[in-house]
């Protein structure tokens, strides 16, 4: 039976820096899975190769038992894998909204033949999905800062702008890259009850997450990333209770 | 008080963020700044720092009104911002970074020197010769941590400076911070979301909310009443 | 009385050709400084049509269109692999490259002398011969641009363009075809400017390679910043403040030998107050 993510053998060389080597790992579906590591340990990295935007030097990645190699991000996000950015990357002038929008799959008025000789059928169904783009703000308690410039929100609100983007592209295998990292305790309670509940919703989720409580509370399975290389696995508990990782991660608590 | 704001006022167009501000820093005291997101903790740092003007009260820094006082001024004066996203220069290596920095805030009897700044975090000794944009985002934070220090500051302002940082070089930065007020007298302003650790650190903490100070005090003050709704 | 329709003739030409830049600088953000070349292929292409008699206006006018739209996609494509400062450059050069051929190749573009004697429009056989004909045509045609440009940019479809203009990377990572909607921009672009061409070049009856010169590419881009990046409005008000202002000029007493440098100059002064002290133009936004 082949894993539902299984990432195998992916090495990727920066000039002189192997900054991914030999890494695998495989997620199963519907959990939550935590992946941590040290500043530079290639966390990143890993989530680039997997949506399209690197193509590693050697190694592969299988979603559903069909491999990705080569495919385009926008490819990716069709068959179903999504990510976030750890520098969010929202469209700082457009609004909440239109950010969401933005996020939702391609629909009719995205090409110019369409916007303008349907503008009515544009016009439609365009209010369709902004009632549906809407409905992803309000998922993550946005709905009343819809119209505002992205320019204009807080950090902890751009934060879960960024996880209502994801969202609306409907991929089932979400990546998000330190999402709770400078919330605020309400929000961060706000972004990890998100996380759940998006699980309950039957999404999967790969989380990279240095907030050692964040991992504990939400995470069903942990990988640990050194070097480029998957060094350990597990459960939270095993993972912080090893005393190796402790020395290089860690440390004392906090 | 090196720092002192009175009945500081501050927002951005029409819309005022921040009201009614006063509290200051001791030398040598770790103040913690407090609150929810969008409570307008970075719009206090950026009037202090010369970033906005303020639209009432006064920012005061050792005894004197900095009124309109260029940016640049104020960094010569010893005021330091880490701020919010990444202050560093991204198509520079790491050590063109650090030089342009360490040229620019006093090399004579610094403080604080290019090598305190690789000892501390030791990655950025290895990776000198690296473009600093291409770093990983735990790596470009601990380097603008590096740049804000840089030099002699008296008044370092930090925004959230823990955002990316694996837990135990958070340890590591929050004991260099604790050190350098310790030993030289330099006052801290810490912006922080991990709140149990910004009040293990700090002496003073101030609570804001929707742009008021809704709290001051010490730490233990702070734990034993019932500021926790603010988060 | 004609004066004046002549300059409304023009402006509104002038205004196709700035939505046009509009489009491409302002809303996608791709640093085009080569729109008057698109924009003089255009005008030669039709005028060659009329002037061997094969085609009439109105099929010109379309295979004018069609050859700017591939033009354009063609001359955007750079712009896809290297990014902004190197884009300008390349640009830069295919602008210089265009007034060559222009100025070179007689048997097509009668070379520094210009084609004389251009037909007047016509419109399914009957010719536009009065300047109130042809005010008609060209604000039939600009106000066709017009609700083109304002349908585009209210759909999902300008929006996207928007957000390709902030983050490209991140418009990928959300499963959009970054490219496909950067070359349909380029088409939309060419095909404003290619009609714009014609329009042109069959109101003056003579086109010469100065009209299609990196000084007319330049006045392009101050009508974007004039009259402000990414807004219908801005777009139409670039051009007519700018087309108004050499005729203000003739007002104060210069000597016409001196009269196109102080239009280069005042021009030049304009771009750089506005930069300056208002980046979003008259009736827009930021570049
Ligand atoms: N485009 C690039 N060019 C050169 N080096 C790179 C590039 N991208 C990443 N690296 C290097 O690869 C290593 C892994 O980086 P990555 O961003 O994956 O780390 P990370 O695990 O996400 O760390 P953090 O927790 O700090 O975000 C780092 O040493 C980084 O400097
Ligand atoms: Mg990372």
């Amino acid at each position: 039976m082949s894993a539902y993510l299984e990432v195998s053998g992916v090495n990727q060389r920066f000039g002189g820096l192997q900054a991914l080597n030999d890494c695998g790992f495989a997620i199963a579906q519907g959990g939550i899975t935590c992946m941590v590591g040290p500043n530079g340990a290639g966390k990143t990295t890993i989530f680039n190769v997997i949506t399209g935007f690197l193509r590693p030097d050697t190694g592969h990645v299988a979603f559903r038992g069909r491999r990705l190699d080569g495919l385009r991000p926008q490819a990716i996000v069709a068959a179903g894998i999504a990510r976030s950015f750890q520098n969010l990357r929202l469209f700082v002038d457009l609004t909440a909204l239109e950010n969401v929008l933005i996020g939702l799959p391609s629909g009719f008025g995205e090409a110019p033949l369409g916007a303008l000789f349907r503008p009515f059928h544009t016009a439609r169904l365009d209010r369709a999905r902004r009632a549906q783009a809407m409905e992803r703000l309000e998922h993550v308690g946005l709905a009343d800062r819809a119209a505002e410039k992205v320019r204009n929100l807080s950090y902890g609100e751009q934060k879960l702008l960024t996880v209502a983007r994801l969202l609306a592209t409907g991929a089932e295998l979400l990546l998000l890259d330190e999402p709770a990292s400078g919330l605020a305790a309400g929000a961060l309670d706000q972004v990890m009850a998100l996380l759940r509940r998006l699980q309950g919703e039957g999404k999967t989720l790969l989380v990279v997450e240095h907030n050692t409580r964040v991992v504990q509370q939400i995470a069903d399975h942990v990988l640990f990333l050194h070097q480029g290389h998957l060094m350990a696995e597990g459960t939270p508990a095993q993972i912080i209770a090893d005393p190796a990782l402790a020395e290089i991660y860690f440390g004392g608590a906090l | 008080m090196i720092l002192e704001l009175a009945g500081v006022a501050a927002g951005y167009g029409s819309k005022t963020v921040v009201s009614d501000l006063s509290f200051g820093v001791e030398p040598g005291q770790i103040v913690a700044l407090l609150g929810h997101n969008g409570a307008g903790k970075t719009t206090t740092l950026k009037t202090v720092m010369g970033l906005i003007a303020p639209r009432a009260g006064e920012v005061r820094f050792d005894g004197q009104a900095l009124g309109r006082m260029p940016v640049a001024e104020r960094v010569a004066r010893g005021i330091r911002l880490l701020p919010e996203g990444r202050g560093i220069f991204p198509d520079l290596t790491v050590a063109e970074n650090i030089d342009v920095v360490a040229a620019r805030t006093g090399a004579q009897g610094a403080m604080l020197k290019p090598a305190d700044v690789y000892a501390l975090f030791p990655v950025l000794d290895e990776r000198r010769a690296t473009r600093s944009g291409s770093m990983s985002g735990g790596q470009q934070q601990m380097l603008a941590f590096g740049l804000a220090i840089l030099g002699t500051p008296r008044c370092l302002m930090l925004d959230e400076p823990s955002i990316g940082l694996q837990p135990n070089l958070v340890e590591r930065l929050f004991g260099q911070v604790r050190d350098v007020c310790r030993a030289h007298g330099m006052a801290a302003l810490l912006v922080e979301q991990n709140v149990a650790a910004a009040m293990g650190l700090a002496d003073r903490v101030v609570i804001m909310n929707n742009g008021r100070i809704v709290f001051e005090g010490l730490p233990e003050e702070a734990r034993a009443s019932n500021v926790w709704h603010y988060f | 009385m004609d004066y004046f329709y002549s300059y409304l003739i023009l402006a509104e030409i002038y205004v196709l050709l700035g939505l046009s830049t509009n489009l491409l600088v302002g809303v996608v953000g791709i640093f085009s400084v080569s729109q008057a070349a698109v924009f003089g292929v255009g005008a030669y292409i039709v005028s060659d049509f009329l002037l061997s008699g094969t085609l009439s206006f109105l099929p010109a006018l379309a295979v004018a269109a069609v050859a700017c739209i591939v033009l354009n996609v063609l001359l955007t494509l750079p712009s896809l692999r290297v990014s902004g400062d190197y884009f300008v450059v390349t640009s830069f050069g295919i602008q210089l490259l265009a007034t060559a051929v222009f100025t070179n190749w007689t048997g097509g573009t009668g070379g520094a002398n210009g084609l004389p004697g251009v037909p007047p429009p016509d419109l399914f056989g009957f010719p536009l011969e009065e300047t109130r004909q042809i005010l008609g045509f060209t604000t039939v045609a600009a106000g066709l641009g017009c609700l083109a440009f304002w349908l585009a940019m209210r759909a999902p479809y300008g929006r996207l363009l928007k957000a390709i203009r902030e983050d490209e990377l991140a418009v990928a990572a959300a499963g959009k075809d970054v490219l496909r909607a950067k070359v349909s921009a380029a088409a939309l672009a060419g095909a404003f400017a290619g009609v714009a061409g014609g329009v042109y070049a069959t109101y003056m009856s003579f086109i010469d390679p100065s009209s299609f010169d990196l000084d007319a590419s330049v006045l392009l881009l101050t009508m974007v910043v004039v009259g402000g990046a990414r807004t219908l409005a801005g777009s139409i008000v670039g051009p007519f403040v700018l087309l108004a202002l050499p005729q203000l000029l003739q007002l104060v007493a210069i000597p016409t030998t001196v009269a196109a440098s102080a239009r280069q100059l005042l021009y030049g002064v304009l771009l750089i107050a506005f930069a300056v002290f208002r980046p979003q133009g008259l009736a827009g936004e930021r570049l």
